[in-house]
């Protein structure tokens, strides 16, 4: 046991890369930005809980709040720990290093089991604590409520991640094709997002606005949690463990759920251990290939950097799927409700259209404009994240015989090449739906082409300030990367400033024309900045 | 030829982990780089390659600063660091065409070099596989090459021979030889004692960040008479 907990708690901050010598103001400031982010979060989660809570005492039904939130937690602790899982189990580079120790398999499936449970307690924090506080604080619960939430909070989320962490076992022991990890990851990956879209639409397909219909439509999804609950024991006893204080009902489901969590874990444990070693010693990522013909070409020296810095990035499945596959799919997912509206109010719509086409075409037009490419932007992490994917491979930046300041144009590239796709989607999506002239589009165009230019070089400066060199898995340079939440604190001032710029001024022509001058300069000055400096610059790369 | 002039580096304050460092590479030498674990012998190499910072002093490559012309220094040498774990996701084929371009190689020589250095390696085979498939010999032949192929007049590389196997480990070696003769520059570190006697023209020793001898091995010899080995002489030195 105490093995088992040592080893966890080793594991964990591992993955979490805490230990890394930093000063101490640095490590506040960190921490700080966290504790904002997270708050943040929380306000937000708070004001939503409030606001519903609100809506199902006009039908009376406040329980169902607990409810929705209780399957929250279990649909998403599963869906999350698919993925999670999948990579600290089998594609952590630590692997490696516990095999050879003198630890029983059992204690090396547990610890990895608590990692993935404490991981998803994480994000229970937003689906759980804190609706279910405001909730038992709003409702004026008393003490018992409270303790019942600590005693879910803390179980709750057990099965369902033991349960998607058999299932990668189980995926990993039995499929040949999946012995080639990469595809694992694709294939994976790629099936959350299908279901999460299908969700969205089913959802989005059922949902009418008014305040008083949207409580009855809970009242329905409230009737197929019931449903569901009824073969998710464990959501209904958390339920009855945190309403019928009544008699000891409560006390007695409480410790079933308990009790059950306790069982799966360890038996799951038993049951997978030797199966996990086993497999996960018999993992490669690697085509074979037949031996093709050599492929000798000559290349610039920036296409030849380019070309690797894509390939890189397409190749390993976790950089791909969180930094790729979000510019794609985040877009669609944000768009698809609005494609989907009611005929009935479509004469609504056009009025709106017309009203709002008539507005667009001003600085502040402008200015919503480009806030949402820059929103749309923000999914793409790739530039601010191009030195910390590299890991310790970053240090041949540096003894390659290329210009620092160019090696730095050439990683915003791809970052740039993908922002492509929200600059038309937005473009695009404003020349159809609106009627607005081409001159207008066209200034939309240049800015967003620009702004692009921009903001990816300053990604790949945040992320050469202070990258994120070592890593155990690959998902933790794209997951948790604090550069990423500098970088979107970075695009929101960014968006602030634009605003500003744009109130000063009536005129479009004159305002683009600024814009565009005050980026390129700006652009001018960091790369010379960035020539000037130079391996100052780069001193965390070593 | 490589100038090491006056070189100190701290990588905590007031702890100098290497110490006025003076050395000098000639052109047309095999110079062997010995020390401890520990000693500083990975840290001089990332000073003269431009991986690290400078303190004090400078570093000259073919008369070429690191600090102050670093893009020319770094065209004028070939690099072979001490992990060869490096551009996993691509295949061997596509990692020497990128140094290919990199360091300019003429198109016309490009192919030839690539086919004959991967045959003599034996390594062709296996070029159109991705480099995480790959031994850690083979990933070192691989970094090996990639240094061959551009034909820079100094090699610098971090304990080269570990993890090779006896053919690649003497045909590297033939090829610094015959590479020195060329009047080229050899500058490697290693553990490897008889390595060091047998191949080096001269050998540096350092030892917590200092330089505690330069010379050739009957220098060495000279000046340690007591002692027979180069063993019983590197003990000696270190142990203090
Ligand atoms: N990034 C770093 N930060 C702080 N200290 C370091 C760092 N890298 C090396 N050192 C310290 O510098 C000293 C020299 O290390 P270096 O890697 O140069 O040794 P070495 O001679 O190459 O040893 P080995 O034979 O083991 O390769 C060591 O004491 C080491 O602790
Ligand atoms: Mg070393």
């Amino acid at each position: 046991m105490k093995e088992t907990l040592i080893l966890s708690k080793i594991l964990l901050k591992n993955s979490l890369n805490i230990n890394n010598g930093k000063s101490k103001l640095k490590a506040t400031a960190k921490k700080l930005l966290v504790f904002f982010a997270v708050a943040y979060i929380a306000c937000v989660m708070g004001f939503l809980s409030v606001e519903l809570i609100n809506t199902l005492k006009t039908v009376n039904q406040t329980g169902i709040f607990l409810s929705l939130c209780l399957i929250l937690t279990v649909a998403v602790s599963l869906i999350r720990s698919i993925i999670s899982s999948l990579q600290l189990l089998y594609f952590s580079k630590d692997i490696e290093y516990l095999l050879p120790l003198p630890i029983s398999a059992l204690k090396i499936v547990l610890a990895k089991f608590n990692v993935i449970i404490i991981s998803s307690y994480v994000l229970e924090i937003f689906t759980l604590a804190i609706p279910l506080i405001i909730y038992g604080i709003y409702m004026m619960q008393e003490v018992h409520f409270f303790i019942m939430t600590g005693i879910v909070f803390m179980f709750l989320p057990i099965i369902p991640t033991i349960l998607s962490a058999l299932i990668s076992i189980v995926l990993m022991r039995f499929t040949n094709i999946f012995k080639n990890k990469d595809t694992v990851q694709y294939i994976t990956v790629i099936m959350a997002f299908v279901l999460v879209i299908v969700m969205q639409f089913y959802i989005m397909n059922n949902s009418e606005m008014t305040e008083f219909m949207f409580a009855n439509k809970l009242l329905e999804v409230d009737g197929i949690a019931k449903e569901l609950s009824n073969y998710v024991i464990i959501v209904k006893q958390a339920f009855i463990s945190l309403t019928e204080f009544e008699g000891l009902e409560y006390v007695k489901n409480a410790i079933l759920l308990v009790g059950e969590s306790i069982t799966v874990y360890l038996l799951t444990g038993l049951l997978t251990a030797k199966t996990y070693i086993k497999s996960a010693t018999n993992i490669t990522s690697v085509k074979r290939v037949k031996n093709a013909k050599l492929n000798i070409s000559k290349r610039s020296i920036a296409r030849s950097y380019i070309d690797k810095e894509v390939k890189m990035l397409f190749r390993t499945p976790a950089f791909f799927l969180n930094t790729v596959l979000p510019i794609f799919i985040l877009p669609v997912l944000l768009v698809l409700p609005f494609i989907d509206v009611d005929m009935a109010s479509a004469e609504d719509i056009s009025i709106a259209i017309k009203i709002i086409s008539e507005n667009l075409q001003n600085t502040m037009g402008l200015a919503i404009i480009l806030c949402i490419m820059l929103f749309l932007y923000i999914f793409n992490y790739i530039s601010v994240t191009s030195i910390s994917r590299e890991g310790e491979n970053a240090i041949i930046m540096k003894y390659l015989p290329i210009d620092l300041n160019k090696q730095c144009r050439y990683k915003a590239v791809p970052g740039f090449l993908l922002n492509l796709f929200p600059i038309l989607l937005v473009t695009i999506g404003i020349k159809f739906i609106f009627s607005v002239n081409n001159i207008f589009i066209l200034e939309i165009l240049l800015i967003g082409l620009i702004l692009n230019v921009f903001i990816n070089y300053c990604g790949v400066l945040i992320d050469i300030i202070n990258p994120k060199l070592h890593w155990t898995t690959e998902y933790s340079v794209v997951k948790q990367n604090i550069n990423m939440l500098w970088y979107m604190l970075f695009m929101i001032a960014l968006g602030f400033a634009i605003f500003a710029i744009c109130s000063c001024f009536d005129n479009i022509h004159i305002v683009t024309m600024l814009l565009i001058a005050i980026l390129a300069i700006t652009i001018a000055f960091l790369d010379n900045f960035v020539k000037q400096y130079n391996i100052n610059l780069f001193k965390k790369i070593s | 030829m490589i100038e090491i002039k006056n070189v100190t580096k701290s990588y905590v304050k007031n702890k100098k982990t290497i110490d006025n460092l003076n050395l000098q590479i000639k052109d047309g030498e095999i110079f062997g780089f010995l020390g401890p674990n520990g000693a500083g012998k990975t840290t001089t190499i990332k000073m003269i390659t431009g991986i690290l910072k400078i303190d004090e002093g400078d570093i000259l490559i073919d008369g070429k600063s690191i600090k102050e012309s670093p893009v020319d220094a770094k065209m004028s040498f070939g690099f072979v660091p001490d992990s060869p774990d490096m551009f996993l996701k691509l295949k061997g084929i596509e990692y020497l065409n990128f140094i290919a371009d990199i360091y300019k190689v003429p198109a016309e020589d490009k192919k030839e070099r690539i086919e004959e250095l991967s045959k003599e390696f034996e390594i062709y085979e296996n070029l159109n596989e991705q480099i995480q498939s790959y031994s850690h010999g083979m990933r070192q032949k691989i970094l090996i090459i990639g240094v061959l192929l551009h034909e820079p007049k100094n090699w610098i590389l971090d304990e080269p021979l570990t993890g090779l196997d006896p053919k690649s480990a003497y045909d590297l070696k033939e090829m610094m030889k015959s590479h020195s003769k060329k009047g080229n520059t050899v500058f490697f570190s290693t553990h490897v004692l008889e390595v060091a006697e047998k191949l080096c023209d001269r050998i540096g020793i350092i030892n917590q960040g200092k330089l505690i001898f330069v010379g050739t091995y009957e220098e060495m010899k000279e000046q340690f008479k007591g002692n027979n080995s180069l063993e019983e002489i590197f003990l000696e030195m270190t142990e203090k």
